[in-house]
């Protein structure tokens, strides 16, 4: 699903460079599921957010799908985004103006999903009740749901998650983490985490630690 | 989820803010849809006015004022001329026809006429009146403005007040409504008619003198018998004492240079509001995006298009204005159906409020094509929006 070969990120400032990512080779199998930890400022995000098209690398290649993304142009990676990566975020950020319906929506390239479909997907994160609320009347574990659901209900193979459950208390965390394992599993999708728990990342079948991954942490090139 | 549907929803969470920006253009339009209508129907009442009545004779002074009190109805005469002025022009040969004038008094508001029942015959042809035309002193018809608005029926009976509206009546001569005339569409629907020398008995009557049979009149109109000898006529009239003799199409058109001035100056007004309704728009939109700058960088994050972003701004900016035209083009039309029997009272113009006209798909074409431009500078920002800057942390 996600290959990366000699992917580098350095950030120039002030006539310095900075490198802050440096991964040698990093593969990902369809329907893996993956946590990736480390202390902040080890490069995790910045790992995911190549991953997804959003940030471009300064070299190397990230290879998604069999779409080589670095090759893709700008309105070309967004398509591409749409149509294949579902991503969840630590803030849930659902648009407030649209209610939990139609922040799923939202993710959909085009209005394919029956209403029965929607009622199903709602069903499946025990909030069928809770679909034409608007996200200030919903809680933080049930926002963080809707994210899910967003992520999850397009035809998009995969997941990327970056703290997912970085805004909710312990429990809550464990049991959201579980259900996006369940409901990846179920549908087999791919699912990376970026994750700076390192219990929660325990859980996922595969883990990778930035400290191992980042040669540029070891001050390697 | 569609662009159109997106759009709406942010529209509608955003309302308080675009619901002012679209009032300013409703406003805007409604205002221009006022005028357009008012000054149309103006024009068509100036061009009306006067009928087959091509010279109006009276005493000296402004012609605007003698053909507007002859012909509209409008304002107070300022002198009389004698009654042998009348004879001289009946004698003429280069007349075809003319009707003396007397006027000074009035009936809650609508002037009391005197002249020949024939001048409707001779400007609008075979009358459909209900009941019967005056045949004697007292006798009154009545314009069918002025029934609707008074209640007179036939047979009713009442008593004229000197002067426009508030005068002393006249309770020494009772006035009995022998007809109501049928809509003419022009000021004669707003005045009740009588026998030439109503006006004489009157003054007989009060000042107990005896009464005259050859009075003062007010104005004379004439239908001449050519060109030629319309200019004969107003060329001997105005080298008389006291009388001036006015072209009522000319002075109809100047009435109406007049209106087009001041259509002129209400139409510059109106783009100077509309370019400040278009400004408010960029500025609301301005401050709509810069709230939504996080829900734009997670469009952008989800993988929806730069493209589609701006074409959401923009779409927003057609839709505010374009929804607000049609609201002004509506609500100008209400006003104009509110305003109209006032301005039909004071000024005997009837506005047709409900005529709609070619002019106004003009106006929501412009005014999407104004809301689209405007939201260049908004949608330029959005464009630039930086998805990563809704996960930095």
């Amino acid at each position: 699903m996600i290959t990366v070969q000699q992917l580098k990120k350095v950030y120039e400032s002030g006539g310095e460079s900075d490198l802050v990512l440096s991964v040698a080779s990093l593969h990902i199998k369809e329907g893996e599921r993956v946590a990736i930890t480390g202390t902040s400022g080890s490069g995790k995000s910045t790992l995911l957010h190549m991953m997804s098209g959003v940030m471009e690398p300064t070299e190397g290649s990230v290879v998604v799908a069999g779409t080589e993304l670095t090759s893709l142009r700008p309105a070309a990676r967004d398509a591409f985004r749409l149509a294949t990566i579902g991503y969840i975020f630590q803030d849930f950020h659902l648009l407030p103006s649209l209610t939990a319906e139609e922040n799923v929506r939202l993710a959909l390239p085009t209005e394919h999903l029956s209403d029965e479909q929607v009622n199903r997907a709602f069903q499946s994160v025990g909030l069928a009740h809770r679909r034409h609320a608007k996200p200030h009347e919903l809680s933080r574990g049930q926002q963080q749901r809707v994210a899910f659901l967003r992520a999850l209900v397009s035809e998009a193979p995969l997941i990327l998650a970056d703290e997912p459950t970085g805004s909710l208390d312990a429990k809550t965390a464990r049991a959201t983490m579980e259900l996006l394992q369940d409901l990846c599993r179920v549908r087999g999708k791919t699912l990376v985490c970026v994750t700076h728990d390192e219990a929660l990342a325990a859980t996922f079948p595969r883990q990778l630690r930035m400290e191992t991954l980042n040669d540029a942490l070891k001050g390697g090139a | 989820m569609s662009l159109w549907r997106l759009t709406w929803k942010n529209m509608w969470h955003e309302r308080s803010l675009l619901l002012l920006a679209m009032s300013t253009v409703a406003l805007v339009t409604a205002l221009l849809v006022f005028v357009q209508l008012a000054s149309d129907e103006i024009e068509e009442s100036a061009k009306r006015g006067y009928g087959p009545y091509e010279l109006v004779i009276g005493h000296e002074g402004s012609p605007l004022s003698l053909v507007l009190h002859t012909f509209y109805h409008v304002g107070e005469p300022l002198g009389n001329v004698p009654y042998e002025v009348y004879e001289y022009v009946a004698r003429s040969p280069w007349k075809d026809v003319a009707y003396p004038m007397t006027r000074g008094d009035s009936y809650d508001g609508f002037p009391l006429i005197g002249t020949d029942v024939n001048y409707f015959k001779t400007r609008y042809g075979a009358l459909a009146i209900e009941g019967a035309t005056y045949e004697q002193t007292g006798d009154v018809v009545i314009g069918s403005h002025v029934a609707r608005a008074t209640g007179l029926t036939v047979g009713d009976t009442f008593y004229a007040s000197h002067g426009a509206a508030d005068g002393h009546a006249h309770d020494e001569m009772p006035f009995t409504v022998t007809g109501i005339l049928p809509p003419f569409g022009t000021a004669d629907d707003r005045a009740l008619w009588t026998t030439l020398d109503y006006a004489w008995h009157v003054h007989a009557e009060e000042s107990d003198e005896e009464e005259l049979t050859e009075g003062p009149i007010t104005s004379i109109v004439v239908v001449p018998s050519g060109l030629m000898e319309l200019q004969q006529l107003e060329q001997m009239m105005n080298e008389r004492d006291g009388v001036q003799a006015v072209y009522s199409g000319k002075t109809a058109s100047e009435l109406l240079s007049v209106v087009d001035q001041g259509r002129a100056f209400v139409y510059v007004v109106t783009v100077v509001s509309f370019v400040i309704a278009g400004l408010s728009i960029m500025l609301a939109l301005l401050a709509v995006g810069a709230s939504r700058a996080k829900d734009i960088a997670l469009l952008r994050l989800l993988g929806r298009s730069r493209s589609f972003i701006t074409r959401s701004i923009v779409l927003e900016g057609a839709l505010v204005t374009g929804i607000g035209s049609l609201v002004g083009i509506v609500g100008g039309h209400v006003i104009a159906a509110f305003v109209s029997p006032v301005i039909y009272d004071r000024f005997g113009i009837a506005i047709d409020a409900w005529t709609f006209q070619p002019m106004e798909s003009l106006l929501v074409i412009g005014s999407i094509g104004v809301g689209m431009l405007v939201s260049f500078v908004p949608a330029r920002r959005a464009y630039r929006v930086d998805p990563l800057t809704l996960i930095e942390r």
